[in-house]
């Protein structure tokens, strides 16, 4: 399988807020891994604040953007959020840009600094 | 990435979870050895990808088990990449009436991987061969300075339609009156994937052997050209068995395959003897229709025949439709 992870990371200081570390490749077939992640973070651990790094995601194709998509629209209605952080790859980034990314979301060069904006 | 594997100019890809990956790296193996830049070797490898994964999805169903080709061709200041399967279900993009602000507005998941082609490429092309195989053409100008300074302007699908429309009425045509002048051909089309609306856009009716079949209504109008006598909400009112089947349905022999009477009154209602849904990806695209024959007698081997090609050319040319649909720029 082409390599992707996913790492959550919140402390319990902070009930409705979640780091997602994304890692490698994010194409139609890893969709799963994370889709699956995300459903139980928002539905079963009520974390509407979400910060999606991107510091080591190499690829991401059009699954995953309508993902992060979808994902938004959920956590808006909740009254929560999704900001990326350290969109460097520039192919990740021309994929994001290709869909208009960063008019509808936020994006920081540190995962620290987007999670600050959080309660923006 | 291992950018010093000579890969050959076509690779055969197993369909699995990491064919996607075999084809990026395939696509920019040759393209690094094409000496592309890297910010368009990061274009066409999210192309190919895009192109893999509707082929996957839409053709594969992520089904394991089959086969998937990538071959990479260089001429004419062009790099052409061919991505092409095995299925024998046609795989062709949705709808033309892409409205990416509208998409991203009600934030939509899915349905931006042919927008995104458009975008990545300099041109994409869609073939497909029913029952055979599909394939989808990814070109690039490998020095965009030679490159033309717009895009192929592609023919409006709908406009495409209409005209190829004319081709099976004259089919149609010809076969009702040379050789079955008895019998009346009903065709229903049903809109396709977005291409139009989703109630049926046309029926075309033969009114007999000295007049011409003529189109009711115009491709891309509403269900207001549809006769009173039929209601058609969708395609709700079809039996079950004509939405399941592919195959024709001939109606007098369908008293003996036990049919319910409510079937039979909707087959009566649309006097039809003889039904031939056309489908492509599954969905139901339109109704051929052939009423009884004036002589009473029941349909032949041969009248099942002449519907299936009238089918088979209106499925072509839903194919060709789609094929050159528009794809609006930003």
């Amino acid at each position: 399988m082409s390599h992707f992870d996913v790492e959550v990371l919140f402390s319990e200081n902070q009930p409705s807020k979640a780091v997602l570390r994304l890692v490698g490749s994010l194409d139609a077939f890893a969709l799963s891994q994370i889709e699956k992640r995300i459903q139980t973070l928002i539905r079963d651990e009520q974390k509407i604040k979400l910060v999606v790094d991107c510091g080591k995601l190499k690829f991401i194709s059009s699954p995953g953007l309508g993902l992060f998509l979808g994902t938004l629209n959920e956590l808006e209605k909740r009254g929560g959020k999704l900001i990326f952080s350290q969109v460097i790859h520039p192919d990740v980034n021309d994929a994001m840009s290709c869909l208009g990314f960063f008019d509808i979301f936020q994006a920081y060069n540190s995962e620290e600094e987007a999670y600050r904006h959080l309660d923006d | 990435m291992n950018t010093e594997q000579n890969y050959p100019e076509e690779m055969k890809i197993f369909c699995d979870t990491e064919c996607l990956e075999k084809v990026r790296d395939f696509v920019r193996s040759q393209a690094i050895a094409a000496g592309l830049p890297q910010k368009e070797i990061g274009k066409l490898v999210l192309a190919a990808d895009e192109a893999s994964s509707n082929i996957v999805k839409h053709a594969y169903r992520f089904q394991s088990g089959h086969n998937i080709y990538v071959s990479w061709k260089e001429n004419n200041n062009q790099a052409v990449i061919e991505i092409r399967d095995e299925s024998d279900q046609p795989y062709l993009p949705e709808g033309s009436d892409f409205d990416l602000d509208t998409k991203l507005k009600y934030r939509h998941v899915s349905g931006y991987g042919h927008y995104m082609l458009d975008q990545l490429v300099d041109d994409v092309h869609y073939e497909t061969t029913p029952g055979s195989h599909n394939k989808i053409s990814l070109i690039k100008f490998l020095n965009p300075d030679a490159a033309p300074k717009e895009k192929p302007k592609k023919k409006d699908a709908k406009k495409q339609l209409a005209f190829s429309l004319n081709g099976v009425l004259s089919l149609a045509n010809h076969l009702a009156q040379e050789r079955h002048p008895d019998i009346l051909v009903k065709m229903y089309l049903y809109g396709l994937m977005g291409l139009f609306s989703s109630y049926p856009i046309s029926i075309l009716i033969p009114k007999g052997k000295s007049e011409p079949f003529y189109m009711a209504g115009q491709v891309g109008l509403s269900s207001k050209i549809l006769p009173s006598e039929i209601h058609i909400p969708r395609y709700g009112w079809l039996p079950e068995r004509l939405r399941i089947g592919k195959g024709p349905l001939l109606a007098h022999s369908l008293k003996s395959q036990g049919i319910q009477e409510e079937e039979m009154s909707v087959i009566d209602k649309i006097r039809a003897a003889l039904v031939v849904p056309v489908f492509l990806r599954d969905h139901l695209t339109a109704i051929v229709c052939l009423g009884p024959k004036k002589n009473k007698e029941c349909f032949s081997e041969t009248d099942v025949n002449i519907t299936q090609m009238i089918t088979v050319h209106t499925l072509l040319l839903w194919e060709r439709a789609l094929e050159k649909q528009v794809k609006k720029n930003p």
